[in-house]
């Protein structure tokens, strides 16, 4: 871990907000890690000042013990909330794109390299439950936390806080961690069904085909392809899937063109595209898209599919 | 400042009974100081709070809720008829932590249940500070830490790592707090005034003699004094420790005199041998210091009655000390008519067979020297029991003593012996206090317990003044010459309270030799706990800081936080994180027990030496164990090396090397 420069290490934000953003895992260290008294822990200092009084109004010396007693044991609390953290490493796990109005999920994984065991640890992102889990020994545990994906393009992880009031309650152990951790968010696709577009280049856009005369052949089911191209008959005599091409597939080429929505906000026009490319997806067809300063190739299939939507969402930003 | 959890989190089933037991486990020594009324409130609140984890449906509602309260706060004011003070705010507490337990529903209230339950413990060192309590105490703190690991890991620690993890915590606060204790500043008290707590709780002799009052004490264990001794010890028949002097009774009961307008104290004439001791007062709630008979020289602070009893400005409360020089040949001065009056003070007209039995003795002689010895030897040649159990008298004790029961502690025969010296005309008091005391080899001192509580009279003699007479000397004078034995009378049946109690006295015989020599160990480890840990006061620990050289609040301030890094660094090094350690190899195991076979028989595999060079060496100075010797290093390599490891050669390769004989 490189050294931190002084106006940081003394800047009063790095208790809430945390460090700079990292890449890779972080590793929880007594630079990031905080420690104050929890509310019970300040209900405990006054139920011990109380304690106090009386072992001085008495002169009772069995008074003072258990009063020490108490103190101490909280003090030696204050090791364990630290070591309950210190150690443990925080990485980013997958990413899985999402649209706009559901939730993302970020995918975090908690490593404890150490051969003792984590109890009682909580993450928190701002002001959404905590969730709580333990860590074994030399184990790993995937927490994903759900963030409501709001607006289409890159979603960012916010400050994640990891605490744990392990032991006894009376202390709040915490570490804010900041991932270079985002997932990307397509546009939310309208929710009602729209007829693709028609264009005055494009003549064989949406009509409607004759699927059975054109039948061409099988060809191995990829991810991606349409579910009423499977041939269902083979697939229950126990075959691996196989999809039914048709001839006129070729040829039927949707071409999708940013002047089809005019007279809509950007926003409105990108949720008519996400659309038509998830429909057109899903009916099999072959589509093209292009957007003013990206033009992608017609093409078919998941890996098409995702690299128009990513498109999609990032356009103009 | 930040919420430890949002989610609140509710114990389960195992822990609210772990929460339970350990309130319970808390609050249990209360039964020896408050009302059993207070205590049965409190486990009735546990039990219900018990049943309910079972059937959440009793669980009481809020009307019923708040009935309990007022039933529990009318309970504390029927037993004390206030709500302050030790007793009564004790048992306030205790009602309070059973009604929360009623109604706890969240995390918060579990913690107000504990930090409740903490307190309560610290209420019963009010009433004790044994080290038996301490102990006990000590548990209690450790299992109700273990319920709030519980309560922050949740339901995947096991109860057993829970409470380990418990015990280590409170191990490692051991240090802490002693630093603290030795350091951490004491103020004197008391800060506000404390309500006068009745003295009922303490015990010690009491400022009345009635049947009862003396011989309640004759089990108690606990020390009511101790003395040094700067010369030599008196003998067993001198140790009369003096307390209160009663003149005045009712025929039933005797009462203290009113302490103003009394006489002025007339000085005894000394002679012979003087004993200079230091006694370590109990604490009694009273403001008598025990002396022997008759303090001469005593501290400045200290007052003297006119019948030579030393009395404290106030009430000691806690532990005193003070230095005395006492004489035990004296000779009394004169007595004043208003003397002679209360000394000869008969409640109401003696019964018929009372004057018949001291017109007898009158006739034999007029001497008053000589009807006391008639008196003692009547006592001593009637069968007259000398008993911790005498039976109960309705009316006319004394009287119904004298002729009818006979049987008595020293508190009848005192005061029946005074009755007939009345009688008599010959003034007389009684006179109540200690007698005896146990030598403590360990510690060097003179130990005197509440058992040795006595009462004995004093009859004024014209040439000698006030005399001393025990007429329980009459009846048992082992009492006097070997003082009480407790473990001795129980076994001879004198001293008993329940069949049960006897049969245990008897199996406890045999081990009565045993038993005293623990006995006086441990009233020694109680010396040193007094004298060291409960006598640590703020000027003890002034005298200990100066030892050190702490002067100031700097040097203070050096010493507190240099002794706390030390500690913490300690629990530091306790907790730091450690390797697991590796699998221990079983074929390594097993092959380095054949090795250490071998090298008991002087061969030692040398360092370089493969197992299979050593093997032939091996083979060739021992040839009748050859084929065991292959065998053995076959199969390590085997394992060891092996493309396949077969599971049953481990098992071979052990049995082999068990089996070899060099």
């Amino acid at each position: 871990m490189t050294a931190l420069p002084l106006r940081e290490r003394l800047d009063l934000r790095r208790f809430l907000r945390g460090e700079k953003a990292i890449d890779g895992p972080v590793m929880l260290s007594h630079r990031r890690i905080f420690i104050l008294p929890s509310r019970s822990g300040l209900a405990l200092a006054l139920l011990l000042l109380i304690q106090w009084l009386t072992a001085i109004n008495y002169g009772n010396n069995l008074a003072f013990i258990l009063t020490f007693l108490l103190a101490a044991a909280a003090m030696s609390s204050l090791f364990y909330s630290y070591r309950n953290l210190s150690g443990l490493s925080v990485g980013a796990g997958k990413m899985s794109p999402v649209f706009a109005g559901d939730l993302a999920s970020f995918e975090l994984r908690l490593t404890n390299s150490a051969a003792l065991p984590r109890y009682g640890i909580e993450l928190r992102l701002k002001d959404a439950e905590a969730l709580r889990m333990d860590i074994p020994p030399e184990g790993t545990v995937s927490a994903i936390l759900r963030v409501p994906a709001e607006k289409r393009g890159w979603l960012e992880l916010d400050t994640v806080t990891i605490s744990t009031a392990f032991p006894l309650g009376i202390f709040y152990a915490w570490s804010p961690i900041n991932l270079k951790y985002k997932v990307l968010v397509y546009p939310r696709p309208t929710q009602e069904r729209l007829p693709f577009p028609r264009s005055e280049d494009d003549h064989v856009g949406a009509r409607p085909r004759n699927a059975s005369d054109d039948f061409h052949g099988f060809r191995a089911y990829q991810p991606g392809d349409p579910f009423k191209h499977i041939h269902w008959k083979s697939l229950a005599k126990g075959r691996d899937p196989v999809i039914k091409q048709y001839a006129g597939d070729e040829t039927e080429v949707l071409h999708l063109n940013w002047t089809d929505t005019k007279g809509l906000d950007t926003e409105a026009r990108l949720s008519r595209f996400c659309r038509w490319v998830l429909d057109a997806e899903q009916a099999g067809m072959r589509y093209a898209l292009s957007l003013p300063g990206t033009t992608i190739a017609e093409g078919h299939g998941a890996s098409h599919c995702r690299k128009c939507l990513e498109s999609l969402a990032l356009f103009d930003l | 400042m930040k919420k430890p959890a949002a989610t609140s989190f509710v114990p389960d089933r195992t822990q609210e009974n772990l929460l339970l037991f350990s309130v319970f486990f808390v609050a249990a020594p209360h039964l020896l100081n408050l009302g059993w009324a207070i205590v049965l409130y409190f486990s009735l609140m546990a039990a219900w709070r018990f049943a309910s984890g079972y059937r959440p449906a009793l669980l009481p509602g809020r009307l019923l809720l708040f009935l309990l309260t007022l039933s529990g706060a009318a309970l504390v004011y029927v037993d004390y008829h206030r709500f302050y003070g030790r007793e009564a705010g004790s048992s306030l507490f205790l009602v309070g932590l059973g009604l929360k337990l009623m109604e706890m529903r969240n995390r918060r209230d579990v913690y107000l249940v504990v930090y409740l339950a903490f307190f309560v413990a610290l209420t019963q060192y009010l009433f004790s500070q044994s080290i038996a309590l301490a102990v006990y105490t000590l548990a209690a703190v450790a299992l109700l830490i273990s319920v709030l690991i519980g309560l922050n890991a949740g339901p995947v620690l096991s109860l057993k790592t829970q409470f380990r993890m418990a015990a280590s915590l409170v191990a490692q606060a051991m240090p802490i707090m002693v630093v603290l204790f030795i350091f951490f500043p004491r103020i004197a008290g008391p800060l506000w005034k404390l309500p006068d707590d009745p003295s009922s709780a303490k015990t010690g002799l009491s400022d009345i003699i009635e049947p009862g009052s003396v011989s309640r004490l004759a089990l108690s264990r606990e020390p009511a004094f101790r003395a040094d001794f700067e010369g030599p010890l008196p003998l067993p028949a001198e140790r009369y420790w003096r307390g209160p002097v009663f003149w005045h009774t009712d025929g039933r009961r005797w009462t203290l005199p009113p302490e103003q307008g009394r006489n002025t104290v007339q000085a005894p004439a000394f002679s012979g041998p003087a004993y200079r001791y230091t006694i370590t007062l109990e604490p009694h709630q009273k403001r008598w210091v025990f002396a022997l008979d008759l303090p001469k020289v005593f501290p400045e602070n200290l007052a003297q009655t006119p019948e030579y009893l030393l009395l404290t400005p106030q009430n000691v409360g806690e532990r005193r000390q003070y230095t005395i020089s006492s004489y035990p040949n004296y000779r009394t001065g004169e007595l004043s008519p208003a003397e002679r009056e209360q000394g000869l003070q008969l409640p109401d007209r003696p019964s018929a067979r009372m004057l018949r039995l001291v017109e007898r003795w009158r006739q034999s002689s007029s001497d008053p020297k000589d009807i006391v010895n008639k008196a003692l030897l009547h006592f001593r040649e009637e069968p007259f029991v000398y008993t911790l159990n005498p039976p109960v008298i309705r009316d006319k004790p004394v009287d119904t003593f004298l002729f009818e029961t006979r049987k008595g502690f020293c508190e009848h025969y005192a005061t029946a012996f005074v009755y007939l010296m009345r009688v008599a005309g010959i003034p007389a008091r009684v006179v109540t206090g200690y007698q005896g005391g146990q030598w403590n080899p360990v510690g060097k001192f003179l130990e005197v317990r509440q058992a040795d509580a006595h009462a004995w009279a004093e009859v004024w003699l014209s040439e000698q003044g006030w005399t001393r007479v025990d007429p329980t000397a009459a009846v048992a004078p082992h009492r006097i010459e070997q003082g009480i034995d407790l473990d001795r009378q129980m076994a001879d049946h004198e001293v008993s309270f329940s069949p049960v109690g006897r049969a245990l006295a008897d199996a406890a015989f045999d081990l009565h030799d045993w038993y005293d020599q623990a006995r006086l160990i441990w009233a020694s480890v109680d010396h040193a706990w007094n004298q060291r840990v409960l006598s640590y006061n703020p000027e003890n620990q002034k005298r200990f800081w100066e030892a050190l050289g702490i002067v100031d609040w700097r040097g203070l301030i050096t010493w507190l936080t240099a002794l706390l890094i030390l500690c913490g660094v300690l629990v530091g090094l306790w907790l730091r994180p450690r390797r697991k350690p590796k699998a221990a190899d079983p074929a390594m195991a097993a092959y380095n027990r054949f090795l250490k076979k071998m090298a008991k028989n002087g061969l030692v595999k040398q360092t370089g030496e493969g197992p299979r060079d050593f093997a032939l060496r091996a083979a060739s100075e021992r040839p009748e164990a050859k084929e065991a010797i292959g065998a053995i290093t076959t199969l390590f390599l085997r394992i060891r090396y092996g493309r396949q490891a077969d599971p049953r050669d481990i098992d071979q390769l052990r049995r082999r090397v068990r089996a070899l004989r060099v």
